[in-house]
């Protein structure tokens, strides 16, 4: 048996579809109960659904056997992980945005960010050489220079829609991130077939 | 004040404690029935006395300290290295020395793994320099998991010469077992993906004799935890256990950084994962 974990929300949506697609189906729609877990028809694979940044431990941690995640929470993260084949979903970016009238070149020294992402925010600035501050928040990280809590923030964004209305615009992007779907060590050596065939299923979807 | 031990260090009380020292009993009866005998390295070392040899990934996960005469030291992070130190300087004089240990070593846990105190049993077999080395070995270490109760194991195959045409941009890749960075994902099987190389010709050979040519894969993907291995090496993992319950390999360039040039092979198995996992049972 294979057992996936994939995250609550966006990314659930767009796995159902993909698994539908190839002939998979799934006994309850997770999206519309209180369940957290459901088989398939065959019994064969039995599905998770987890919060988003709780799908490495899952897999690193070998309670699932595979996972699909955002780029953003991996390269977050850094749990071990196997990184198999990138899914053509979830495409988002993560950004560096400030008030309006912020250009590029006000990124200065001791410059406080917030962020639900501090490992990414620390390797950019220390990539561009600038020393930050960095507040870690949990969400709603659009308020932070609204408030004065922090002068920029590092946050995902797929329209660039909240930051518009928050009266923010993107300084710089850090990366692009789509779904990936990951397993670990142990069970790609234990099961190596079976998920070499669902992956490679999943790989020829158009 | 806190009432209890570290995450990953071990308190047993007496039935844990008896359970373990029977398993261990059993793995070191086999040991020796194989002809390995018991030595022992110090738990507490000199960090300039072994760093020569160590792996630098060791060495970040390693627990050092100062002691109060500002010397720098360390808990003991592995096994082979202080043996090797162990060998040239002391029985160099020796050409075939079966050696094997049952004790813990120590290294910082992480979220994925949060064993601090791991304990290990292992052997080192220092001087012959063959595929059916090699291959005795990898019979020896699934024999003992074997009477333990997991006769199901996956043996996954690895050799440097895999990762030789690759650039460092692949390296890194597979190091971080980034597939998607890599642009594929690596095949493994049996000998046709291991025929290029002829170390693993002979060594599929040799392990004919176990019957255990179709219990391993070969694996390319396959990045060793260490730098130190020159020849192959393996991983082990059984159904139930999340994590590798054995690796190890030949590893021809170790002991010489100590002063003796002498080929080695080696395995650990993880006597803590298997400890917890037949407590489940």
């Amino acid at each position: 048996m294979l057992t996936i974990a994939v995250a609550k929300g966006y990314l659930m949506a767009e796995a159902m579809a993909k698994f539908h697609s190839i002939g998979v189906e799934f006994q309850d729609d997770l999206r519309e109960s209180r369940k957290l877990f459901t088989y398939d028809s065959t019994g064969l694979i039995r599905l998770l659904q987890v919060r988003p940044w709780d799908v490495p431990v899952y897999v690193a941690q070998g309670a699932a056997d595979l996972g699909i995640s955002g780029f953003d929470v991996l390269e977050e993260k850094k749990d071990d992980v196997i990184r198999l084949i990138n899914l053509d979903f979830g495409a988002c970016r993560l950004v560096i945005a400030g008030a309006n009238d912020r250009p590029f070149d006000s990124l200065f020294h001791d410059i406080r960010v917030a962020t639900k992402y501090p490992n990414a925010t620390e390797a950019y600035f220390q990539r561009l050489g600038v020393k930050a501050r960095i507040i870690k928040l949990y969400g709603a990280i659009e308020l932070a220079p609204v408030t004065g809590l922090s002068d920029v923030i590092v946050d995902l964004t797929a329209t660039g829609k909240t930051l518009e209305e928050n009266h923010l615009s993107i300084i710089d992007t850090i990366f692009f991130s789509t779904a990936q779907l990951i397993t670990n060590s142990s069970s790609f050596c234990l099961k190596d077939r079976a998920i070499r065939n669902l992956t490679q299923k999943l790989n020829a979807l158009p | 004040m806190k009432r209890f031990t570290p995450t990953g260090v071990a308190e047993w009380l007496p039935d844990e404690a008896i359970r373990h020292n029977s398993l261990t009993r059993s793995v070191s009866d086999s040991l020796e029935a194989a002809g390995f005998s018991p030595i022992r390295t110090p738990v507490i070392d000199y960090f300039d006395a072994l760093s020569v040899g160590l792996d630098p990934k060791l060495v970040s996960r390693s627990i050092r300290f100062f002691d109060s005469n500002g010397h720098l030291m360390i808990l003991r992070p592995d096994h082979t290295t202080p043996i090797a130190r162990m060998v040239a300087n002391r029985l160099s004089n020796n050409d075939d020395l079966k050696l094997y240990y049952v004790a813990p070593v120590f290294r910082t846990p992480s979220d994925s793994d949060q064993q601090l105190e791991v304990f290990q049993a292992g052997v080192e077999w220092i001087g012959p320099q063959s595929a059916s080395s090699d291959a005795h070995l990898i019979h020896l270490c699934r024999s003992i998991l074997g009477k333990l109760g997991f006769s199901d194991v996956g043996i996954d195959i690895g050799h440097p010469s895999f990762s030789s045409g690759f650039t460092d941009a692949e390296r890194t890749a597979l190091i971080q077992k980034d597939y998607v960075a890599l642009g594929y994902i690596p095949p493994r099987g049996g000998l046709e993906i291991a025929e290029s190389i002829p170390d693993l010709c002979q060594l599929h050979n040799e392990l004919a004799h176990y019957n255990l040519e179709s219990a391993v894969t070969y694996n390319p993907g396959l990045i060793s935890e260490f730098d130190y291995y020159t020849g192959p090496h393996f991983e082990v993992y059984v159904p139930g256990i999340r994590q590798m319950v054995a690796s190890g390999g030949r590893y021809d360039r170790l002991i010489a950084k100590f002063g003796y040039d002498v080929p080695a092979v080696g395995f650990a198995i993880n006597i803590s994962l298997i400890q917890e996992r037949l407590a489940q049972c």
